[in-house]
């Protein structure tokens, strides 16, 4: 039909008709438009702040914003090497990724228990670990503080991973548990008259089937302890810095080191910005506990 | 068939019972003693309720206090409103886009502490990109972090930055997992565009406000990593939230016994909140649930 219409149309003449094409059209990009405006209005101080990153000194430092520059890496290189903040890149890694997999290993097989089996005291548990989750950070940094302290683990990896522990592994049971009880209870047993144990029967038939909460889990779990900031300040020495303690050691009462600041940052934001791009659809559900599933 | 369950959990359990509840007790025990790595006469003496007491009488205390309460009351407004706002100006749009969510959440998954220092730099009037604009249309006179007037709602405002995302995606979520029918029936009954989203989209919003309100506000509680990069709590206390005086308490001045009662009252605070979280989360997820 609106072929029809069109050819009654003359070019470049401007009738009823075309007008109305004009506003369906409109309309329909309408929401595509806000699209691009509101994500682009959202996102603008970080992209700007992650281009200062490859610019001059006296570039970043201007009264007027200057939008065209040679770039330049040389930020980047001071301050992974100058300032050697490549260590605390390299002390985070370990860290997120030894507190990533201390917490799947041992918080998946509790998840599974929690939506399988019937545990005496079961939901009092579940809130237990839901408050060592949502407890501001302060209120579990100050003990643990108190508690390395005394078993000479304050400014050691080990300390700090345990610490990043109280919020990954209640967040990994407790999504976790969400994605088991997602699978029908028919498979485990139909696994279980197969012959396999209870045990064979989570490795082999139920874990396959929860492999993407798995991943997304993992990815969670790194990012939070990747991003954590108190307890790195708290609890780790010269040696043991983290990423975001480093980064904000740049800043200096007498001339921070902007350039230098930009670009680190921006590579403290890299990985966060490809993990959230492999987490997709459930982003949401992540981060309201598996409350909404996006 | 559905027994033995404690050997599944029990490791998860001895971890967080060593990282969790354990250090808990021992400041618990810090709380009632005098404890202090700057002050001499603190030997770790039993002295009962008298931190308690102390707090009680502490100015700076409830500085904290109020500064938090002034800080989340605007901030959760703000966040909220915005976010459902957004939610709603993106929802036709994002239906088919995969890409939204992500996108729109970067801020809200960058570290803070870099989020912090993009609002510290952005802010700056003599060369950030906001904060020039800010001072030249003459409508900040002063350096926002350096200003008890501006300073708070700095913070504020880049903490929207920050969260706003968070709670859009949640209510977009929900907006676009909405069931048709309470709609057709509207539409039916011959209501308007107005009264179909203030009786129909916003009673069905309601769960996924609850949830993201309640961590928002709980998350929000314990905020300290843009504060400390951006003001450290100045200029003087006037953004100094609850768990910044904690820290100042604690790790500037090693006051580990009156700190540690400071953060036992702080965690009696927020408890009750995560008691409703709780409740929200385990109604959620039980079967037949919504």
């Amino acid at each position: 039909m609106s072929k029809a219409v069109s050819a009654r149309v003359p070019v470049g003449g401007v009738t009823k008709v075309g007008r109305a094409r004009f506003f369906k059209m409109a309309a329909s990009w309408l929401p595509n438009i806000v699209l691009v405006v509101v994500l682009a209005v959202n996102l603008f101080p970080w992209l700007w702040t992650f281009n200062l990153g490859f610019r001059e000194r006296h570039d970043i430092l201007s009264p007027n914003p200057v939008w065209i520059f040679r770039p330049t890496l040389l930020n980047f290189i001071r301050g992974l090497f100058e300032e050697r903040v490549w260590r605390f890149i390299v002390n985070s890694f370990v860290v997120a990724l030894a507190t990533t997999v201390l917490c799947l290993a041992v918080g998946v097989p509790a998840a599974y228990a929690f939506a399988r089996f019937t545990i005496p005291g079961k939901e009092p548990l579940f809130f237990f670990i839901l408050t060592i989750r949502m407890a501001p950070s302060i209120v579990v940094a100050l003990p643990l503080y108190i508690m390395l302290s005394k078993v000479h683990l304050l400014g050691t990896h080990i300390g700090l991973i345990l610490a990043n522990t109280t919020f990954t592994l209640p967040f990994v049971i407790w999504l976790m548990r969400g994605f088991f009880d997602d699978v029908p209870t028919d498979i485990d047993a139909a696994a279980m008259t197969d012959g396999y144990t209870r045990f064979g029967a989570f490795l082999h038939a139920i874990l396959p089937l929860v492999r993407s909460g798995i991943v997304a889990v993992a990815l969670f779990s790194f990012i939070f302890s990747w991003n954590e900031f108190l307890f790195g300040l708290i609890l780790t020495g010269s040696e043991s810095r983290t990423l975001p303690v480093g980064i904000r050691g740049l800043i200096r009462p007498h001339g921070t080191l902007w350039g230098e600041v930009c670009a680190v940052s921006s590579i403290a934001t890299i990985p966060v910005v490809i993990l959230i791009f492999f987490l997709q659809r459930h982003l949401v559900r992540g981060l309201t506990f598996g409350a909404v599933k996006g | 068939m559905n027994k033995g369950g404690y050997k599944w959990i029990a490791p998860a359990m001895v971890l967080l019972i060593a990282v969790g509840l354990i250090p808990f007790i021992i400041a618990l025990g810090y709380s009632f003693r005098a404890v202090s790595h700057t002050d001499s006469t603190a030997k770790g003496q039993f002295i009962l309720w008298d931190n308690y007491r102390r707090l009680m009488h502490d100015p700076d205390f409830f500085n904290s206090l109020k500064v938090s309460a002034k800080y989340m009351i605007p901030a959760l407004f703000l966040q909220t409103g915005l976010g459902l706002a957004v939610a709603l100006i993106l929802a036709p749009a994002a239906r088919r886009r995969r890409l939204v969510i992500p996108i729109l959440l970067l801020p809200t998954l960058t570290p803070p502490v870099v989020t912090g220092l993009i609002g510290l730099l952005s802010l700056n009037p003599d060369f950030g990109i906001i904060g020039i604009y800010l001072h030249r249309w003459g409508l900040v006179k002063e350096a926002m972090l350096g200003s008890a007037k501006w300073a708070l709602p700095a913070i504020i405002l880049v903490d929207t930055w920050q969260w706003m995302p968070f709670i859009a995606s949640i209510l977009l979520s929900g907006l676009l997992s909405l069931p048709k029918e309470p709609y057709e029936a509207a539409q039916v009954d011959g209501a308007n565009a107005w009264q179909i989203f203030r009786r129909v989209t916003l009673p069905l919003l309601r769960p996924y406000f609850t949830v993201a309100i309640l961590i928002r506000a709980i998350d929000a509680f314990a905020i300290t990593d843009i504060i400390e990069v951006m003001t450290r709590g100045g200029p003087g206390t006037v953004t100094e939230a609850i768990s910044m005086y904690a820290y100042r308490l604690n790790f500037r001045y090693w006051h580990l016994g009156y700190g540690a009662a400071n953060v036992m009252v702080i965690y009696m605070m927020i408890e009750v909140v995560i008691d409703l979280l709780n409740k929200v989360l385990t109604r959620r997820a039980a079967p037949g649930g919504a």
